[in-house]
């Protein structure tokens, strides 16, 4: 009677297990909050950014930017390489974005549309946060150069994201992200990215490049790479437009 | 009996746990370090310095055609970055322009106005606490919106001895000035600027290619020019306003109050007679007190477009009389100038139009000047070759006189820091209007500048 009383209480305490890890697994938001913090840290943090823009094999351009991030939604860039570029910063306030041209000498408002060099977008740059902006759901599971792994359907929660529509795959051994594709509203592919080179980075394993892909045009693509990821404790009136002024 | 329960459950749970390391917190567990750290560098990682050197040639397609410019002009910048609170930068250009050498088609007072010139433009220090930025030195200081215009850029002076041709940030004249921006709650600021700077907008003397239209004076009279002296600096004339801006549901506010001398001088008139018995008009350039109110604001309008504008009203401007014999022929007017834009951004293409509009205020019976000017303002630019070919077309149009300046433009980056400019600047419309005053200074440019 006890043997199958403590079988019973096992058996149960395995369906039990199995159900909550089951319904954690499958919860698709948690999964990409989860990659969301492998992808930066919580908080706010800074680290320097170089994309390196590619025609088939030729390098066609190499940026190269400073970036602070603040509480998910305030971000600041600063563009650091080539001489041309030096002086100019962007500013991301949820929704809202300004550039700060050393020519025009004053923030100037622009569309969240405009890209900020080859195929990386100022969102791409400015927000590693897919899980704020974004709702998921799970679409299935696959395998992607030999690792297993969620694909997962994320919807723009506002129309005035970056981009409308994502499809992302997440490792689930670790829920490391390991690419996406992004859609217009039509569902045309726009470009896809890969996450790599996985290094200790801030307190964390972190992708430290991105590969971005032009699905219209497969020969071009751009590569953007982090390093010196530093949390720190960034002022509040640092994610100002007023401030921009002083990166100059 | 949870107790027992959790007791039970926790080995199964840490089981489950090593198992799938990825089922919970798998982010920001503590690794070692494993990358290789970059050598921190002093002065990588606080000082810069940029230079630009530029040679510019223009050549005048208007009659008489001839070259009106072939500047060689070098700016250099260096910044010094203490920590993150305190800030040093220190910035000056310089320029010679040859053609005031090569060719003798100008007045003496041109030559020594345009033929060269050395200031010192950013020389300040930045003073960063958490809600607090101080700006103390010689800077610019931008306030407005508008991309096509001045009308609430009221803190900074001008040079306007090329027009407005030139880039913004070449034409402002840096004043020595204070600037306190206080953030008292996130997306809130609080501006004040003070200012002992009394320098007041660079106009080209008359025989410039640029020089502003002056109406002659009746005939068989002379007319006498003085020279535009700066106000004097003294406590009672120091510049200074306060500006409060803040974000809210995406809209981009400002108001702001801003007192100064007018940077735009009233020509004060006084009539007599010259030593042969001539009538005689002297104008003189004076820069009385003026205020402004002001309200700017932008918006985001989906993800491709920007609605912009600015609303000034300026009291106390001084305008030109009709009757020159009465007040020295000039009349007090407020005036209020607004500009209202819209920019579009489409992958490579980017569109921005104005609608800029200014009117003065009061009994206009005595006035001389355009009660009301209304110009449109469009800007369409494309970039092509990975924004390495970038042409650009400006055109305005002021009405109902129909001035117009079109100004069609190719950039083309040879490199990362070298690019080539080619363009054109094409005036028409009466001799009395702001952009047709300069249809004889019709030219084409070629620019190359190197910035490293």
């Amino acid at each position: 009677m006890n043997r199958k009383l403590a079988s019973g209480i096992i058996l149960f305490q395995w369906a039990f297990v199995g159900l909550c890890s089951a319904a954690a697994a499958a919860d698709p938001n948690e999964i990409v909050a989860k990659a969301d913090l492998i992808r930066a840290p919580k908080g706010s943090y800074e680290f320097e950014a170089a994309v390196t823009t590619y025609e088939g094999a030729e390098k066609k351009s190499e940026n190269g930017y400073k970036v602070y991030v603040k509480d998910l939604d305030h971000s600041l860039v600063e563009f650091r390489v080539p001489a041309s570029e030096k002086g100019k910063s962007l500013l991301m306030v949820e929704e809202d974005l300004w550039i700060y041209l050393p020519k025009v000498k004053k923030p100037v408002r622009i569309p969240l549309q405009q890209r900020l060099v080859g195929d990386v977008s100022n969102g791409d740059m400015a927000r590693a946060n897919f899980s704020n902006d974004y709702t998921a759901t799970l679409k299935g599971e696959e395998k992607v150069e030999g690792k297993d792994v969620y694909v997962l359907d994320l919807v723009a929660k506002s129309p005035k994201k970056t981009y409308n529509k994502i499809r992302y795959w997440v490792s689930k051994s670790d829920n490391r992200p390991v690419q996406a594709e992004y859609f217009t509203v039509s569902g045309q592919s726009l470009k896809t990215v890969a996450f790599e080179d996985f290094r200790s980075e801030a307190g964390a394993v972190r992708p430290m490049r991105l590969v971005f892909r032009d699905t219209l045009n497969k020969n071009k693509k751009s590569v953007l790479e982090f390093k010196s990821m530093l949390k720190k404790e960034l002022a509040e009136n640092m994610f100002t437009k007023d401030y921009m002024k002083t990166l100059e | 009996m949870t107790q027992s329960i959790r007791r039970r459950l926790l080995p199964w749970l840490s089981a489950m746990l090593l198992a799938f390391p990825g089922a919970a917190g798998a982010a920001e567990e503590a690794v070692p370090e494993s990358a290789p750290a970059e050598r921190p560098s002093f002065w990588r990682d606080n000082f810069r310095y940029s230079v630009e050197l530029r040679q510019e040639t223009a050549f005048r397609i208007a009659s008489p055609r001839n070259f009106s410019k072939i500047r060689q002009f070098v700016k250099a910048e260096t910044k010094f970055t203490f920590n993150d609170h305190l800030k040093m930068k220190l910035g000056g250009r310089a320029w010679y322009d040859a053609v005031y050498d090569l060719t003798d088609q100008y007045p003496p007072d041109v030559r020594d106005s345009l033929r060269k010139e050395i200031t010192i433009r950013d020389a300040y220090l930045d003073i960063a606490a958490p809600k607090l930025n101080i700006r103390i030195g010689n800077q610019q200081i931008v306030w407005g919106e508008a991309l096509g215009q001045f009308f609430a850029d009221v803190v900074t002076p001008k040079d306007l001895r090329e027009f407005f041709l030139p880039s913004f940030e070449d034409v402002r004249i840096p004043i020595w000035a204070l600037d306190l921006q206080y953030s008292f709650l996130p997306g809130w600021t609080l501006e004040a600027v003070l200012s002992p700077d009394m320098s007041v907008n660079k106009f080209a003397p008359p025989g410039a290619d640029f020089a502003f239209f002056i109406p002659p004076p009746p005939p068989g009279v002379n007319q006498v020019l003085l020279p535009d002296d700066k106000p004097q600096t003294d406590f009672r004339h120091w510049n200074g306003g306060l500006r409060f801006s803040y974000l809210v549901k995406g809209w981009d506010l400002a108001w702001f109050y801003y007192t100064s001398p007018d940077h735009v001088p009233a020509l004060f008139k006084t009539l007599g007679v010259d030593a042969a018995g001539t009538p005689t008009v002297t104008l003189d350039p004076k820069h009385k007190r003026v205020h402004h109110l002001a309200a700017t604001f932008s918006k985001s309008i989906g993800d491709a477009a920007v609605l912009r504008g600015e609303f000034v009203y300026t009291i106390g401007r001084f305008f030109n009389a009709q009757n020159i014999a009465l007040d020295n022929g000039v009349v007090r007017r407020d005036q209020f100038r607004y500009v209202v834009g819209f920019d579009y951004s489409l992958g490579e293409f980017d569109m921005n139009a104005e609608f800029q509009q200014q009117a003065i205020f009061g009994p206009t019976a005595n006035v001389a000047d355009d009660i009301l000017d209304t110009w449109i303002f469009l800007r369409f630019e494309h970039e092509f070759l990975d924004a390495k070919l970038v042409p650009e077309l400006i055109f305005i149009v002021g009405i109902p006189e129909g001035d117009t300046q079109v100004s069609p433009r190719l950039h083309y980056r040879v490199t990362p820091g070298i690019t080539l400019s080619w363009g054109a600047d094409i005036f028409s419309g009466p001799q009395d209007t702001l952009y047709g005053e300069f249809d004889r200074s019709d030219r084409v440019f070629m620019n190359t500048s190197w910035k490293f």
